[in-house]
């Protein structure tokens, strides 16, 4: 299914930097962005690469900027948003404002209403609380 | 203080907790079996999708007698058609958990994560190409802190069941695994088989079990076919391994006492 609206469909976007612990090669993201985007039967556009710097979402911040023209965004996981509540909240609603969507190609969540907010927060808070959970949150079991 | 950690639990429950460490698994009547029979629709009406054969010519006999309307090399498809139509559904996951929602409360928690997608087995008489070769979840990507909920459509005893390594021979059966590093898993599955147990878990019961004793299944020779879902739960806060929360797991149960902890900020602002 194609976008039939005058939207050029859904940009993607991935990382040049670690992932919740993890650095994914970039060819691998683009694998599963562009995997959700044809299960979802979303218009894929061409991925912007976030620059490996911590902290810098310069990317992301022009993808945004391309809202107007885009039926949305698939972020190969929605843990690369800005770890600033208060920056993601101003970029839910700067989708929300646009009429767009934020699709979370790993996690298989989207954000197209207000309601759909909590979704995503409450993932990226627990993440963000589960360091200070039994044995760190994580059971390892490989010694590298 | 006298009371020891755990015995505020209900004598039922305690007796349910017993019985899991002790069998490393538990099997109970389903809990809601509306939530079951919503599940089956789902399966039924794909199903005959997937055959074009109309609903209403399907027999209360479909799922068990699938082998004689589909050959083993279509069967993958017709799996993959299921669970695609499975974890499309509304409320697919919450019919799922609420089949076992006191039971895993009880041996899990009351604050949940669950596999975003469960799993659904079909073996068919005599087939060799779906089967687990002997294993612990916990040898690849999952932690030992998950159960899973096994949740059958048919009558599965026999070989229609898995196998299950009861607890009190797992250290044995690391020694050997240990001492078979040299050979494939059938030498280890050799080892023990004379050991295992295969519960029977009727349609209209579940089980769930802990993953990380040694199982698996064998060809079904028993002429009708197996159908079941497994999900895999755990409590929120307990350590993931490689299958994490929010791309495999996902927060079902998260309490308002949670939320409320993961937002509060202390006041700010105050100068030495």
């Amino acid at each position: 299914m194609v976008s039939t609206n005058s939207k050029a469909g859904h940009r993607g976007y991935i990382a040049s930097r670690p992932v919740r612990g993890v650095q994914m090669p970039q060819r691998v993201q683009n694998l599963v962005v562009r995997d959700y985007a044809s299960r979802a039967g979303l218009e894929y556009r061409l991925s912007a690469v976030e620059y490996a710097m911590p902290a810098c979402y310069m990317m992301l911040e022009a993808v945004l900027a391309e809202l107007e023209q885009l039926d949305g965004v698939i972020l190969f996981s929605l843990y690369m948003l800005p770890r600033n509540p208060s920056r993601r909240k101003a970029i839910y609603q700067h989708v929300l404002d646009n009429d767009a969507s934020l699709h979370s190609a790993l996690e298989q969540t989207v954000l197209r209403y207000e309601a759909d907010v909590s979704r995503f927060e409450e993932l990226i808070l627990l993440d963000a609380w589960m360091p200070k959970a039994h044995l760190g949150g994580y059971w390892h079991k490989t010694r590298i | 203080m006298k009371e020891l950690f755990g015995s505020f639990l209900h004598p039922d429950e305690m007796a349910l907790a017993r019985q899991y460490m002790q069998d490393g698994y538990v099997i109970r009547d389903v809990e809601d079996t509306g939530s079951l029979d919503h599940l089956e629709d789902i399966i039924r009406t794909s199903v005959c999708s997937h055959l074009d054969t109309p609903s209403s010519r399907s027999g209360p006999d479909l799922l068990w007698r699938i082998h004689e309307y589909v050959t083993p090399d279509r069967l993958n498809d017709l799996r993959l058609r299921v669970i695609h139509d499975l974890n499309d559904a509304e409320h697919s996951l919450q019919s799922f958990y609420k089949c076992a929602a006191s039971c895993l409360s009880t041996i899990v928690g009351n604050e949940l994560a669950a596999q975003r997608s469960f799993a659904l087995s079909i073996q068919m008489p005599d087939d060799d190409s779906s089967l687990l070769p002997a294993h612990s979840d916990v040898w690849s990507e999952d932690s030992p802190f998950e159960v899973v909920l096994w949740l059958p459509f048919v009558d599965c005893t026999g070989t229609m069941s898995m196998f299950l390594l009861p607890p009190s021979q797992t250290a044995w059966a690391h020694e050997q695994m240990v001492a078979l590093q040299n050979e494939g898993v059938e030498s280890f599955y050799g080892k023990i088989s004379d050991l295992v147990v295969r519960p029977e878990v009727r349609r209209g019961q579940f089980m769930i079990f802990n993953h990380s004793l040694v199982h698996g299944n064998r060809v079904n020779v028993e002429g009708a076919s197996r159908w079941s879902l497994n999900g895999r739960f755990k409590s929120l806060f307990s350590p993931y391994a490689e299958k994490r929360l929010g791309d495999y797991f996902v927060p079902i149960t998260t309490r308002p006492a949670t939320r409320l902890g993961m937002s509060y900020r202390l006041p700010d602002g105050f100068d030495e």
